[in-house]
Parts: C-alpha cells; sequence; structure tokens
C-alpha cells in the first residue's frame, strides 16, 4: 500500500463509534474515537468503503471494491482516507477477531459480578435521541461519490435501510450479538415519529427495538467489582427520575449479574488504575 | 487484435486514475508487478479493454487497446493523456535519449521492419555500447521483426 506503508490490510478499529447523522438532508459518518475525543466525518460513499475494508482488503481489493461499489476507485484517493483515518489513530491491519475477543474474555471474566442500579434512581422518560459528544472534530475531505432490521418499523427520514444501523464500535458485524446503533437525523433517532415516539415501538413493541434502545439512556460502569447503572442526563427529565416511585428499573429484566444483562448492552471500563 | 498508445514520461497511476475516473472508465482488474509481468491496471466493459501496463523493465507506461473500435479508443486515450507517438520515439532515437527510445520503438514501433525505424534499429545492434545493443535486440524481439 504505498500510501500507507504501515497498513497492508486496513479496518477501522474496534475502538472507533461510528454514527450516521442526517443533518440538513446531507448524510455523512462521524467517526468518534473514544480515546482521543477526537471525531473524524466522512462521506456516506467513504462510510461504504471503510465497511468494506474490513482488514482482508488490500489497496488494490480496495479499488476494485470500490468499482463494483460504484464510488470514486482512484488509487490515491483510497489511500489519502485511510492515511488520514490512520493519521488519527483509527486505523488497525488485519482481521479484528483478536480486538474482539479480548473484549468477549474481558466480559466472561465478569459474568458474576453484580449489576446494580443507582440507589432511589428509576426511569421516567419521555424522549430518545441525542448526539455524541463532539469535543474535537476532524472533517476528512469529501471524496466523490448490511441491511438491518427495519422492517420492524419504518425510518422517519430518508435513510437507506442499509445505512441505518451500524455497529457501536468498528465498521463491520462480526457478531449477531452485536449492539447497533441507529442512524440520527438532524440529532434525533431516523425512527423518531412526528408524534415524538419511537416508530418501532410504536409498530411493534419493545421487544422489537435493539437492546440498547429498549435501555436507553441508561449508562453502565464496570468497576472491577460490579456494574453500576445509571442514566445519561440526556434530558430534564432524568434529572425528575430521582427519589420518584415507580418507573422502570435501571437494570432491565432484574438481571443480578453481568452473564444476565443482554450481550448487546456495552459497559464502559473504569480503566485501572484510574488516570 | 489490438492496439498500443504509448504514454509519455512521468503519467502515473494518479494521472490514469484521474483520466479513468473523469471519462467513466470502470476499474476491472489491477495485477501486481512480479518477476514475469508489469504491473497492469485494466478498465473496460463487455465490449472493450483498455489495459495500462507499468513497464518497470523499459521505464514506460503503455495501454493495450482491444476492442471493436480500437482507432476509437486509442483516440480517446491520447485526448485523456500525453502520449508519445512513433515520430517522437524516432526523436528520442536521433537525440540523446537514445536507449529509452530503442525500447519503447518496441512498444509503438511498426509490425514489420520499415523505415526509419529498421535502419535505426540496425545501426544500433552494431553500436559499441552494450546497452544500446540490448535495447536495439529488445526492440525487435517485441516487435516480432525477424532477426
Amino acid at each position: 500500500m504505498s500510501a500507507l506503508p504501515s497498513v497492508e490490510r486496513p479496518r477501522l478499529a474496534v475502538h472507533v463509534q461510528a454514527r450516521v447523522h442526517v443533518a440538513d438532508g446531507a448524510t455523512h459518518v462521524a467517526l468518534f474515537d473514544p480515546r482521543t475525543n477526537l471525531v473524524a466525518q466522512i462521506g456516506l460513499d467513504d462510510w461504504h468503503l471503510v465497511q468494506q475494508a474490513d482488514g482482508t482488503r488490500d489497496l488494490d481489493a480496495l479499488c476494485l471494491v470500490a468499482a463494483r461499489l460504484g464510488i470514486d476507485a482512484r488509487e490515491a484517493s483510497i489511500a489519502g482516507l485511510f492515511a488520514e483515518l490512520a493519521e488519527a489513530g483509527m486505523i488497525a491491519d488485519g482481521l479484528a477477531l483478536a480486538a474482539r475477543a479480548a473484549g468477549a474474555a474481558s466480559r466472561a471474566a465478569s459474568a458474576r459480578h453484580p449489576a446494580r442500579g443507582a440507589a432511589g434512581l428509576r426511569a421516567h422518560l419521555r424522549r430518545p435521541g441525542g448526539l455524541l459528544p463532539l469535543l474535537r472534530q476532524r472533517r476528512l475531505r469529501p471524496r466523490r461519490g448490511a441491511p438491518r432490521p427495519a422492517a420492524r418499523g419504518r425510518a422517519v427520514a430518508p435513510v437507506a435501510d442499509a445505512d441505518l444501523f451500524v455497529p457501536v464500535s468498528g465498521a463491520q458485524i462480526d457478531s449477531p450479538d452485536e449492539a447497533l446503533a441507529v442512524a440520527l437525523v438532524d440529532g434525533r433517532c431516523a425512527f423518531l415519529d412526528p408524534a415524538q415516539r419511537c416508530a418501532i415501538h410504536a409498530k411493534s413493541g419493545i421487544d422489537a427495538k435493539p437492546a440498547a434502545c429498549r435501555v436507553y439512556p441508561g449508562a453502565f460502569v464496570h468497576d472491577g467489582v460490579a456494574v453500576r447503572a445509571s442514566l445519561a442526563p440526556e434530558c430534564a427529565c432524568i434529572f425528575a427520575s430521582q427519589g420518584v416511585a415507580g418507573g422502570d428499573p435501571l437494570v432491565p429484566g432484574g438481571a443480578a449479574t453481568v452473564a444476565a444483562l443482554d450481550p448487546q448492552i456495552a459497559f464502559l471500563e473504569v480503566p485501572d488504575p484510574v488516570p | 487484435m489490438s492496439a498500443r498508445v504509448l504514454l509519455g514520461a512521468g503519467v502515473d497511476r494518479a494521472a490514469i486514475d484521474d483520466a479513468a475516473h473523469a471519462r467513466g472508465w470502470p476499474l476491472l482488474n489491477l495485477y501486481r508487478r512480479d518477476e514475469g509481468r508489469p504491473r497492469q491496471v485494466v478498465f473496460g466493459t463487455g465490449e472493450w479493454l483498455l489495459t495500462f501496463v507499468v513497464d518497470h523493465r523499459i521505464d514506460a507506461t503503455y495501454v493495450v487497446v482491444e476492442g471493436h473500435d480500437e482507432d476509437g479508443l486509442a483516440d480517446e486515450v491520447r485526448a485523456a493523456l500525453p502520449t508519445v507517438d512513433l515520430d517522437g520515439v524516432i526523436a528520442m532515437i536521433e537525440g540523446d535519449d537514445r536507449v529509452r527510445g530503442l525500447c519503447w520503438l518496441g512498444v509503438v514501433g511498426p509490425d514489420a521492419p520499415a523505415e526509419p525505424a529498421a535502419s535505426l534499429v540496425a545501426h544500433a545492434a552494431a553500436d559499441e555500447d552494450p546497452r544500446v545493443r540490448d535495447a536495439a535486440a529488445f526492440a525487435v524481439e517485441a516487435l516480432g521483426w525477424p532477426t
């Protein structure tokens, strides 16, 4: 790979979180690196190419798959995209299996750890939706330019079915248990209907929604001893939940241990030692 | 049948890709350079093929044109990228770029010996410089001329 000598078969690193955004009618994909708080913005064509860069394709193969997709197949353009992402620390080389296995092993090691909701807090929520914090944004130059379960409900805004859901981390869906993130339209979930309700929930019920949506805006943090559940302060109704009787439990299904949590529910690991 | 178009010095992959992008030539395949084969970039459809050969052995990039209308396709390549024709190669041989000119003659020279190329090759084959003699031998072999 001439412009990317240290990476032979690029892949979006599994710690990078991609989200599809539609803003002012234009679709782009934000790539967020939680290690550096860096956000890169790429176009939809580039995202489709990044999805194809699964660690098995070198630059020649990426040029050919771009041609097959009908997008810009110029070598310099493709090499430039991955060089910029690599410079941002978002690219790994080869298959993701080792990185995924490390995550699975970490979760397995904590399977018996208890899952605890924050004392006195239950969920009384009125609306879903929200944007990743864009702390530092990097806009990559635009290039010219896996169907998911949209059938369970119809997206409110014009987003292609194939772009409605992306993996929570990385660019490929490697497991049926993999958590998915939904596209956002003007900062709101693509399935949010004009009545401010989830279109999937309205049509098919809560069980039809992805696991992360069922617990949204639950926040789960593993401190090495237990997974502690709380609510991310996404709106004023979160604060109104404090001390109010009733509402939904913070730990879904009354799960007592990590093993009982839906595998699609991701939790943050507190680093050891804490920096 | 096929035709060849020799590209000008300095025409690289980026220039070829830009031309293909602008003209809508679909990329079909890529071949790595190895011991027995130079790098190749293939564009085309079911009707025609343009195979760009980056021939490191003679420091030349040329296009093999195949299709029903090879003259038309060759003209399209000439319109899209800088090229060198037979007269240009003859001028190189007669000027101060003799070795490279002889090698490039092997790409765009006539199918059978014809003047002035034939005389230039004959003189080169008897030259005291082994690089010139080797280049002349390459041209003869590449063009399929009788030895």
